[in-house]
C-alpha cells in the first residue's frame, strides 16, 4: 500500500449467473480472489456469495449466484438464483458460458436476454474448444445476441480481464453490441404473448425493470411462480383466462402445449445463431471423460473403486491425521503444563488450565482430520467423481426412497452435518430434500469422532479401529433403515424424475482443494473459537461452582489418613504380604480420590443438571456425568469430550490428560456402557448449529421439532437395545 | 462353424425387425448400450420434459445410449457431447427413433 488510491467515483454491481459445472465459481474467485470453492457437482454454490474488487476509480461489486440450467426456477437453487436474478438490484448480469456445450448454455442466455436487462457473456473453457480446433465469431455472434463476448478460462484466469473491461462499459451503458433481441415465436404465440402483455401493463402489473414481454411468456409456459405473482392482482380472472384460451388454441393447433413449443423456438434461434458463427472442426474429439467413465462405471468396477476411493479417504482422514494429532495433543498439554507451573495455584488457573485449554485443545486436537476430509471431498467434487457416485448409488438410494443426489449430502454429513443439510438443496423435490435433511444428521459427522476414539480407545483399545468402523457403518444403516421408514409412512406418493448432468472429468487444481479446506477449518475455528470456547468456560463454571470448601476438607482429611498409612508401610524389605497391602491401599486411595471428585461434582450446578435428566437415562446404564456430557453434547458433540475432561480431570494428575481421563472413564464405566454411550452419541442431535441449519433448511417447525424428537427416541431406544442385548448375551 | 449358417438367416431377420423400428418407436428404456437413436416425443408431466429441454433434449436431437448402471439403472446418455443420467423408468417416457442399432447385441 504504498500509494493511497483516490475515492471511487463510481460503483457498479454484477451478478455472475450460469449453467452448473461452467467454472463460474472459478470466475468469481479469479475475478474478486474470494476464497471460494469450485465445484463440479451441480450446486455447490448454495449460498449467495458476494465479492468486491477496485478497478481504476471504480468500485466493482460481484455476486456469484447458484447454477441453473434455466429461468424455470425448478430447484430451490434455481428459485434463489431467478429470485435474485429478477429482484436483485444488479447493474449487469455476466453470463458465463460453457463454450464447449454451446447450445444448451445458450438456452440460459436467451432468457437473460429476454429479461432486457444488460448482460455480457463469458464464453468459458475456451481453451478446451479450441484445442479441436472450432472457430467462433464472437463479435458476429454477440450482435446477434445483442451483448458482448468475451473469451475466458477460468482456471488460468486469461480473459478476465478484457471481460471486466466489457461489464464495466456496459454497466456506464457505452456498450455498442447492447440491444434489445427478440425471439420471434411465431404467429400464434406471439399474437398471445402480446394481448397478455397489454392485459398485464393494464392491471400495473409490477415487472420490477424486467421486460414485460418475458412475464408474459412464462405465463404461456406455465410458471407457478409468476401464476402466483400474478393472482395477487386485481384483474388476475381476465389475465388467467386469456391465458387459458390462448392455450387451448395453440394445444389445438399444434399438438404441442405451449411451453414445448416456445423451447423449440428458443433452440431454433440459437441454433440459427451457432450456424451462422460457429465453425465445428471435423473429426471427432477425443473423449477422455467417457473412456474414465468406461472404467469408472464399469458394471464391475464400480463398486470396488467407488468402496477404494472410500476406504483412502477413510486411511487418509484418520491414519495420516493422527501424527499431526499426536503433536497438536503434546503441545496442549505443555501449555496446560505451563499454565500449571507458572501461576499461583486458585480458580484462575483452574479456569485457564482446565476450563480454556483443556476445553479448546481438545477440540483444536482434530483439526488435521477436518483438513484432510475436507480436501478429499473438494476432490471428489472437483474431478466430478461425486456426480459419478450419484450415478452407481442411485438404484440402491432409490430403493430405500431416495434420490441417487441423497448420497452426496450424506457424505459430506461425514465432515459435518451442517453443510450436509445444506447439500440437500440439490435435491428437486421438496420431498427427497425433507427426507434427506432428516436422516443426514445420522451420518457420523467428524465432531462425533473425538467420542468415538476416546471411547472406542478406552474400552476397546485392542479393537478400536474395528468399533468405530461398525459405529460409521451402523450410522449409515440407521439412515437408511429411517429413510426406509419415512418414505414408507410419511412421504408415499410421485417421485421426481432424477436427470442428472454427468460433467466431463477435470483435473482439480491444488489451489481449489486448498481454498476448500481452508475455508472448512477456518469455519470449525471461528465455530470452536466462539461456542466451544464460551461453553467451555460455562462449563467450567458449572462444574466449580458453588464452591463447597466444607465436603472438600473432610475428604482431604480421609485421603490424608490413608496417605499416611501408605507411607508407613513403605518399608525396604517388602514381603509378600506387605505389597498386597500396598496394593489394596494404593487402591483404596484411588477410590477416595475419585468419590471424593464425584461428590464435590454432585453438588455443583452441572452435577444437578445432569442428576435432574440421570432418570431418564437410568435404564441405559448412564450416570449424571454422561447425562451432562450428552446436554452439553448439544453445543457440538466434540464437547461431549471435553465436558467429560472436566467433570474427570482429577487435581495434581496433571500429565497426558487423555490417559487421565481413560483411567477414569475405566474405572466408571463398563465397556458394554461404553458402547452404548457410543450409540447414543452416534444417533441423537448433532448440535445446535446443525439444529439452526436445519430449521432454516427444512422450513417447518413441524418437521424440525419432528427431527429433534425422532433422533432422542431412536438414540435412547438404539442405546437401552445395546445394553441389555449386551447383557442378556452374557457381557456386562 | 455353426453360427455361420445361423448368421445369415438371423441377419435378415434383424434388417427387417429394424425397418419395422423404424416405422414405431420404441420407448428409449428399451434401447442398448451404444445404440444411437433420435427423440420422437417426450410424455410425462410439464416439469420432467422442461428439465429435459433444459438440458438440451428435445424433439429431433440425437443422442447414443452409453451405458446402464452397474446395477441397470439409470442409463446414462450422451447429447451433442454432454452425458445426462435419467432412470429407466424415465427413459420410458422418452421415445425414440432407432437410427443407428449396436451390433452383435
Amino acid at each position: 500500500m504504498n500509494e493511497r488510491p483516490a475515492k471511487p467515483t463510481e460503483s457498479y454491481t454484477f451478478a455472475l449467473t450460469g449453467n452448473p459445472n461452467s467454472g463460474k465459481t472459478s470466475i468469481f474467485n479469479g475475478i474478486t480472489g474470494a476464497n471460494q470453492k469450485v465445484g463440479n457437482w451441480g450446486g455447490v454454490t448454495v449460498d449467495v456469495k458476494t465479492g468486491s474488487i477496485r478497478r481504476g476509480n471504480a468500485k466493482l461489486y460481484f455476486t456469484d449466484i447458484p447454477g441453473t440450467y434455466s429461468l424455470s426456477a425448478y430447484t430451490m437453487e434455481e428459485v434463489v438464483a431467478r429470485d435474485y436474478i429478477i429482484n436483485g438490484n444488479t447493474d449487469v448480469i455476466i453470463n458465463i458460458v460453457d463454450s464447449t456445450n454451446l447450445e444448451r448454455n445458450l438456452y440460459l442466455a436467451i432468457q437473460l436476454i429476454e429479461l432486457q436487462k444488460p448482460v455480457v457473456f463469458a464464453f468459458n473453457m475456451y481453451d478446451e474448444l479450441s484445442r479441436d480446433g472450432t472457430q467462433i465469431d464472437i463479435h458476429q455472434l454477440g450482435k446477434l445476441l445483442g451483448a458482448p463476448i468475451s473469451f475466458t478460462v477460468g482456471r488460468t484466469g486469461k480473459g478476465i480481464d478484457a471481460l471486466l473491461d466489457e461489464a464495466v462499459k456496459t454497466a456506464r451503458g457505452e456498450e455498442s453490441l447492447h440491444h434489445p433481441i427478440l425471439v420471434h415465436y411465431g404467429n400464434d404465440l406471439e399474437s398471445a404473448i402480446e394481448e397478455l402483455e397489454e392485459l398485464l401493463r393494464k392491471s400495473a402489473f409490477d415487472s420490477r425493470g424486467i421486460a414485460m414481454r418475458w412475464y408474459a411468456i412464462k405465463l404461456l409456459e406455465e410458471d407457478e411462480l409468476v401464476e402466483k405473482q400474478v393472482r395477487e392482482l386485481a384483474g388476475h380472472d381476465v389475465i388467467l383466462a386469456a391465458r387459458e384460451s390462448h392455450l387451448k388454441k395453440i394445444e389445438q393447433l399444434y399438438q404441442e402445449d405451449a411451453a414445448t413449443l416456445i423451447s423449440e423456438k428458443r433452440y431454433g434461434f440459437i441454433m440459427g445463431a451457432l450456424g451462422e458463427t460457429v465453425k465445428r472442426a471435423p473429426g471427432n474429439r477425443i473423449d477422455i471423460s467417457e473412456k474414465i467413465d468406461g472404467v469408472m462405471t464399469n458394471r464391475f468396477l464400480a463398486y470396488p473403486i467407488f468402496a477404494l476411493f472410500m476406504w483412502l479417504l477413510f486411511q487418509a482422514t484418520f491414519s495420516l491425521g493422527a501424527y499431526p494429532m499426536g503433536w497438536i495433543e503434546s503441545g496442549v498439554d505443555l501449555l496446560a503444563e505451563f499454565v500449571r507451573t507458572s501461576m499461583p495455584p486458585g480458580l484462575a488457573r483452574s479456569l485457564i488450565a482446565d476450563g480454556v485449554i483443556g476445553g479448546v485443545g481438545g477440540v483444536v486436537v482434530f483439526l488435521p482430520n477436518i483438513l484432510i476430509l475436507f480436501f478429499g471431498i473438494s476432490i471428489l467434487e472437483d474431478t466430478g467423481y461425486m456426480a459419478r457416485i450419484a450415478f452407481i448409488m442411485d438404484k440402491l438410494m432409490h430403493r430405500i426412497g431416495l434420490h441417487g443426489k441423497s448420497f452426496i449430502p450424506l457424505i459430506m454429513g461425514l465432515g459435518c452435518n451442517v453443510p450436509a443439510i445444506m447439500a440437500a438443496r440439490t435435491l428437486e423435490s421438496n420431498k427427497d430434500r425433507v427426507l434427506t435433511i432428516l436422516i443426514a444428521p445420522l451420518i457420523t459427522c467428524s465432531a462425533r469422532l473425538p467420542v468415538y476414539i476416546l471411547f472406542a480407545g478406552t474400552f476397546f483399545p485392542d479393537n478400536a479401529g474395528n468399533i468405530i468402523f461398525l459405529l460409521y457403518f451402523f450410522s449409515f444403516f440407521f439412515a437408511f433403515l429411517m429413510g426406509l421408514l419415512f418414505k414408507k409412512t410419511l412421504f408415499r406418493g410421485e417421485e421426481f424424475p432424477f436427470v442428472m448432468e454427468l460433467p466431463p472429468y477435470r483435473v482439480p487444481t491444488f489451489k481449489s482443494a486448498l481454498i476448500h479446506m481452508w475455508e472448512k477449518a477456518k469455519h470449525y475455528l471461528q465455530k470452536m473459537g466462539g461456542v466451544v470456547l464460551i461453553f467451555s468456560v460455562i462449563i467450567w463454571f458449572l462444574s466449580n461452582f458453588p464452591v463447597q470448601q466444607e465436603l472438600a476438607s473432610q475428604w482431604e482429611q480421609e485421603i490424608g489418613a490413608v496417605e499416611q498409612n501408605i507411607e508407613q508401610l513403605d518399608i525396604p524389605e517388602e514381603t509378600a504380604a506387605d505389597h498386597r497391602t500396598l496394593k489394596e491401599m494404593e487402591a483404596e486411595l484411588q477410590t477416595l480420590k475419585v468419590q471424593k471428585h464425584r461428590e464435590m461434582m454432585k453438588n455443583t450446578y452441572i452435577g444437578q443438571i445432569g442428576q435432574f435428566i440421570q432418570p431418564a437415562l437410568q435404564p441405559l446404564g448412564f450416570d449424571w456425568r454422561m447425562g451432562v456430557s450428552l446436554v452439553t453434547g448439544f453445543v457440538a458433540k466434540e464437547v461431549v469430550v471435553s465436558t467429560l475432561g472436566v467433570l474427570y480431570t482429577v487435581q495434581g494428575e496433571t500429565d497426558q490428560e487423555s490417559e487421565a481421563l481413560k483411567n477414569a472413564l475405566r474405572r466408571a464405566y463398563t465397556p458394554l456402557t461404553g458402547l452404548a454411550f457410543l450409540f447414543f452419541v452416534m444417533l441423537y442431535t448433532p448440535c445446535i448449529v446443525a439444529f439452526v441449519t436445519l430449521v432454516r433448511e427444512i422450513n417447518s417447525w413441524k418437521w424440525s421439532l419432528f427431527s429433534l424428537f425422532y433422533q432422542i427416541t431412536l438414540a435412547w431406544m438404539i442405546a437401552f437395545l445395546v445394553r441389555w442385548g449386551g447383557i442378556l448375551l452374557g457381557f456386562v | 462353424m455353426l453360427r455361420d449358417e445361423g448368421l445369415s438367416i438371423s441377419e435378415g431377420y434383424d434388417i427387417f425387425q429394424d425397418k419395422e423400428k423404424n416405422l414405431m418407436h420404441t420407448p428409449l428404456s428399451l434401447c442398448h448400450e451404444g445404440d444411437r437413436v433420435m427423440i420422437h416425443r417426450i410424455l410425462g408431466n410439464g416439469g420432467f420434459r422442461k428439465r429435459l429441454i433444459e438440458l438440451g433434449l428435445r424433439k429431433g436431437k440425437e443422442l447414443t445410449v452409453v451405458r446402464y448402471a452397474p446395477l441397470r439403472d439409470p442409463m446414462e446418455i450422451c447429447i451433442d457431447g454432454c452425458h445426462v443420467s435419467l432412470r429407466v423408468e424415465e427413459a420410458e417416457k422418452i421415445d425414440v427413433e432407432m437410427i443407428q442399432n449396436s451390433s452383435n447385441e
